[in-house]
């Protein structure tokens, strides 16, 4: 068994910012216009694209820490959601090992019609616990939980 | 697509989760309760014996206790795979704070809407059985044919529900076409009226593979004989082969859906 928990190996994620066509209506005028100009010919990055990564490579061993400092926008979530599984990056590998759960966004699946404690059971199997484990641990959760709200 | 089928067995705990969320949140605060199960199908059985009034007037003949079984039995079905498709295919779109932040087979947002949607149907059903034995109805052996009609029923709602969903996570008008599109197929699928209805013209309504499933639940539950083999046949396998269809296709563009959410 290797002793490396997680790493990225030149990994490049692609980003496209500007309009996106998400309905059918917009669709097809669309799909004419792009014909059009891939027949003229646009190779590589197109203007409205950038790399939200760009040749990302590390390793973290077991035991270890890693943090990531950056701007807003500079992709640390986006590293994240990669390592996650949450996206696929556009080249490159990734491997974790063991179990990972991320907190990106810790209250995202919080319902205002549920109990406490049924969005404790809730958001405690969301981020890959089991019932069983839920059921020992929940006092813990809920104060969790309070304190967030 | 095996690797897929494991990872989705691990997420079964979300699954239940989420299927129990779906249904704590529709009867919680609602007025209806339970009532909210029965509502849908008793306005279809209620058209449904309006129909078969006209049609009874027209041919003068009078409506059976097996017209009124029949329309119960395909009404409560019909909602079944109405209603599935309707909450699956806003299931990825209205659960986008989830499906953006955290990693599981995502599939499990349109199961967990039929699922919940089978909860449903399991209270209307057990509700149309009561009111069907109170009025004199009987089953026979044939009636276990039901069991494997629901899980095919099942299997297409789930199929269509996860491929509608994907759709309308690209395309957000994706659900106004399956709105309108409901909305009309209970004209041409044989839920209000019986397919013989359609004369010498039966065999293109049956292609619709609801039909022969609808058809073969009244044959066994209603006019207790074993159903149209090649008929059922062919809606099981078309079952199959849309759900399979279904799968596929979501698995093949979940990787997307983060990003274009």
């Amino acid at each position: 068994m290797t002793d490396i928990a997680l790493s990225m190996d030149r990994v490049f994620k692609k980003f496209s910012r500007g309009k996106r066509h998400d309905s059918l209506r917009d669709l097809l005028p669309a799909l004419a216009s792009g014909l059009l100009r891939r027949a003229i010919g646009a190779g590589g990055l197109k203007p409205q694209e950038f790399w939200a990564l760009n040749d990302i490579s590390f390793e973290v061993k077991k035991g270890e820490s890693l943090g990531v400092v950056g701007h807003n926008g500079a992709g640390k979530s986006t590293l994240l959601k990669h390592l996650s599984g949450i996206m696929r990056p556009t080249h490159g590998d990734i491997t974790v090992h063991g179990r990972l759960s991320t907190l990106i966004e810790v209250g995202a699946g919080f319902h205002p019609d549920l109990t406490g404690r049924e969005n404790v059971y809730l958001n405690g199997v969301i981020l890959g616990m089991s019932r069983a484990e839920i059921r020992r641990d929940r006092f813990l959760f809920l104060c969790r939980a309070r304190a967030q709200w | 697509m095996l690797r897929d089928l494991k990872a989705l067995v691990g997420a079964r705990e979300i699954l239940y989760m989420l299927s129990w969320r779906d249904i704590k949140i529709r009867y919680k605060q609602s007025l209806m309760g339970l009532m909210w199960a029965i509502l849908m199908p008793s306005l279809i059985v209620g058209a449904g014996i309006l129909v078969r009034l006209a049609a009874a007037k027209y041919t003068a003949t009078s409506v059976s206790d097996h017209d009124l079984a029949s329309v119960i039995f395909r009404a409560t079905f019909w909602s079944l795979f109405v209603s599935s498709i309707r909450f699956g295919t806003n299931s990825l779109v209205a659960n986008n704070n989830l499906i953006s932040k955290l990693a599981f087979p995502k599939e499990v947002f349109p199961l967990a809407s039929v699922a919940s949607c089978l909860f449903d149907f399991l209270i209307a059903f057990t509700a149309a059985l009561i009111i069907l034995l109170v009025t004199g109805w009987r089953p026979s052996l044939d009636a276990l044919w039901a069991a494997p009609i629901l899980l095919t029923f099942v299997m297409l709602s789930a199929g269509l529900a996860m491929l509608l969903s994907a759709m309308n996570l690209f395309y957000r008008d994706v659900k106004y076409v399956v709105e309108v599109f409901l909305t009309y197929a209970i004209f041409f699928t044989p839920v209000l009226y019986e397919v013989s209805i359609a004369g010498k013209w039966r065999n293109l309504l049956l292609v619709n593979p609801v039909a022969p499933l609808l058809e073969a639940l009244a044959d066994t539950l209603v006019w207790r004989r074993p159903p149209n083999a090649l008929w059922t046949a062919y809606g099981f396998i078309a079952s199959v082969l849309i759900a399979a269809f279904g799968y596929w296709t979501f698995k093949r563009l979940e990787a997307d859906f983060a990003e274009r959410i």
